[in-house]
């Protein structure tokens, strides 16, 4: 095993692989950014380096500087995490060709699952269903016209190189296709330097279905289970859980299957996810995800395996720790992504510092987190700041123990999406399970946070009041030291509202 | 002491006055009683006959913040020591930033003739971009700030000259 790993991330990410590395007696160097001298995953390394300015090409994108730092501490192999360079086969094959272990799948499999065409050719080669689609040539409007009414409309315009809704269009009829696949392709090349684009069938209630896969050296590979992720809004996945209500036993095995299959055939090694769309039973692939993902702890909780241990182990050449047969899931986890947003303004990223941060202390309950009280959240990267994850024995008790988890969940200073994912997890569909790609779009579209109770709003009021420091001393930041409110606070009185 | 807050925007009718037990607390002519108990780092109890709610409150500024019984409540201080600014004009004149971000475009120069609700810059703020538009039609007459600068939240990005009104 590694005597000592540089973490090539920061934030959330950052911190939970170092907890392992740390449980495993593997020291951990951090690096960090101008933006984040402060942060968490600094303060757990047990080296530091600075790389550079905020922007991440300057710091966390430099491949130069992340080698280089590698170098000087002596660490022995680097851990991407997920986003920036996690998918990069030239980073992948920088670091190997550093004489580093890059802990992640080399290059070529990395390289040839990164664009999508090819993936969903390798798919259909192993026998595995991909959406109805086409790929072309020379695409030209006729020639996509042709294509798309053979599919049948809605089709689905697609990025080759893309990924989080870039060079992506859904064209409803044959008249919007000129102008969306023009757009489209424009996108693309911007975003990827990377025009080509191909069409898919557009499902329109999908359930997004994704297996976690693990790949050795020795030819040895297992999936451990599945994740339903289809709350998602812009996108990008909110609400995630395993097991997925959709999956009968047999459906579960052949899906399982078939992203081993997928995985092995592109010479695969360490921790994957094969992205499904489930429609009724019938599902199809739709792409792999050559990295550890943000909702990989839903799989932890329920088969009790450490997935970041396991990446370790794979990445120092050792086999699989489990069977296929081995893997037993209990009980059902669900994880909710806490991001720096207002979900009441369309969810924008919102930046500032964390004023106030109790993190719920519940049994059963597991925060992923970045931040601290005092953590400045910048403008500069992915406004994610932490997740809660639940497990419990049922999906219902799941449910339950992550509105109390939420309930108990204290966060002042950014917006968040607390009371936004309270909604979510309140609605009578998804306690039910009823859940689609489309859930926020067909039920919270009009989402906003419900006015509070007058008995809550006054004693909201009254603990302001009370805290309330004199306002000409506008530094004061502390609660009154004294065993009554009394002496700091005067004859308060609130002027009634008139126009000013 | 005299203060003022906002809730969402609007003036809140309110008054606290101390009472032999605790504090009474009257919102829009109704009367709400409270036993505080202070937990200390800014934490309260805040009982009454139907139990007892959690309270957390931070001061950020102009703004006290308040997290109770699972729920985030924000209140705006408009008083003498707050919202600063706020004398310079209109704000039908001016294009604020809504985050704080890096200003990845200006469309605009000074003196370019603008329709209501026209792009008139662009700002990165964690890998997406946000317009800001032209709140009426009017002639810009300043730009602020330069590419690639990061702008605060509510920081001036375009003025427009004034329009003959009375200020």
């Amino acid at each position: 095993m590694f005597k000592k790993i540089l973490i090539a991330n920061r934030g959330e990410i950052a911190v939970r692989v170092m907890r392992t590395a740390r449980e495993l007696g593997i020291r951990t160097v951090a690096v960090y950014s101008d933006a984040d001298r402060c942060a968490c995953h600094v303060e757990l390394a047990n080296e530091a380096v600075y790389l550079g300015e905020a922007p991440a090409t300057a710091s966390y994108l430099n491949i130069g500087k992340l080698l280089a730092a590698a170098k000087s501490t002596g660490a022995e192999a680097i851990h991407p995490g997920y986003g920036f360079l996690s998918e990069n086969p030239l980073f992948s094959q920088a670091v190997t060709d550093a004489g580093l272990v890059f802990v992640g799948p080399p290059a070529g499999a990395m390289k040839l699952l990164g664009n999508k065409i090819e993936s969903r050719v390798l798919a259909q080669r192993e026998g595995v269903p991909v959406t109805p689609g086409a790929t072309f040539e020379q695409p030209t409007a006729e020639v996509v016209r042709r294509a798309a009414e053979q599919i049948g409309y809605p089709v689905l315009i697609k990025a080759a190189a893309g990924g989080g809704g870039k060079g992506m269009r859904v064209v409803p009829n044959a008249e919007e296709l000129p102008l969306a696949l023009e757009g489209a392709m424009r996108e693309a090349g911007s975003a990827f330097g990377d025009s080509t684009v191909y069409l898919e069938k557009y499902l329109t209630r999908p359930r997004h279905i994704e297996f976690q896969v693990f790949c050795d050296r020795h030819g040895h590979a297992v999936h451990l289970g599945e994740r339903e992720c289809s709350i998602q809004r812009r996108h990008q996945k909110i609400v995630e859980e395993s097991p997925s209500v959709a999956l009968t036993p047999a459906l579960r095995k052949q899906m399982g299957e078939a992203a081993v299959k997928v995985v092995k055939a592109a010479g695969y090694e360490n921790a994957g996810t094969v992205e499904m769309l489930l429609d009724g039973d019938q599902f199809y692939f739709l792409e792999v995800n050559a990295r550890l993902q943000v909702e990989h702890p839903v799989t932890e909780m329920v088969t009790g395996e450490d997935l970041v241990h396991w990446q370790f182990l794979v990445a120092s050449g050792a086999r699989l720790p489990k069977t296929q047969a081995e893997i037993l899931p209990r009980g059902h986890a669900i994880e909710c992504r806490i991001y720096a947003e207002d979900p009441a303004n369309s969810f924008l990223p919102s930046s500032g510092t964390v004023l106030a941060l109790d993190e719920p202390r519940i049994p059963g309950v597991r925060i992923d987190s970045g931040i601290r009280e005092g953590s400045e959240v910048s403008v500069f990267y992915d406004p994610i700041l932490s997740k809660v994850i639940v497990h419990a024995a049922t999906r219902d008790q799941a449910i339950s123990r992550m509105r109390e988890a939420l309930n108990r969940y204290v966060l002042l200073g950014v917006a968040n999406p607390l009371e936004y994912l309270q909604s979510v997890l309140a609605h009578p569909a998804f306690q039910r399970g009823e859940l689609s790609t489309h859930f926020i779009s067909d039920h919270l579209s009009a989402w906003k946070p419900t006015p509070a109770a007058e008995p809550e709003l006054a004693a909201a009021l009254a603990a302001a009041l009370l805290y309330r420091a004199p306002v000409a001393n506008s530094a004061a930041t502390s609660a009154p030291q004294s065993d009554t409110p009394w002496r700091t606070l005067g004859g308060w009185h609130i002027a009634a509202g008139g126009g000013r | 002491m005299k203060g003022e807050l906002n809730y969402n925007g609007d003036r809140v009718n309110a008054s606290l006055s101390p009472t032999p037990e605790g504090v009474t607390l009257t919102l829009d002519g109704l009367i709400h009683e409270f036993r505080p108990v202070e937990l200390g780092q800014n934490r309260w109890l805040l009982c009454n006959s139907h139990g007892q709610l959690q309270a957390r409150v931070v001061r950020d500024r102009d703004r006290l913040l308040v997290w109770l019984a699972g729920r985030a409540f924000e209140f705006q201080l408009t008083s003498g020591d707050a919202a600063a600014g706020e004398e310079s004009g209109g704000g039908e004149d001016e294009a604020r930033a809504p985050m704080p971000g890096t200003l990845i475009k200006l469309l605009v120069q000074p003196g370019a003739a603008v329709e209501q609700g026209q792009v008139l810059a662009i700002i990165e703020a964690m890998k997406m971009e946000h317009q800001i538009r032209a709140p009426r039609a009017g002639i810009v007459e300043a730009v602020a700030g330069e590419l690639g600068t990061i702008i605060d939240a509510g920081a001036l990005v375009v003025s427009l000259a004034a329009e003959q009104s009375a200020k």
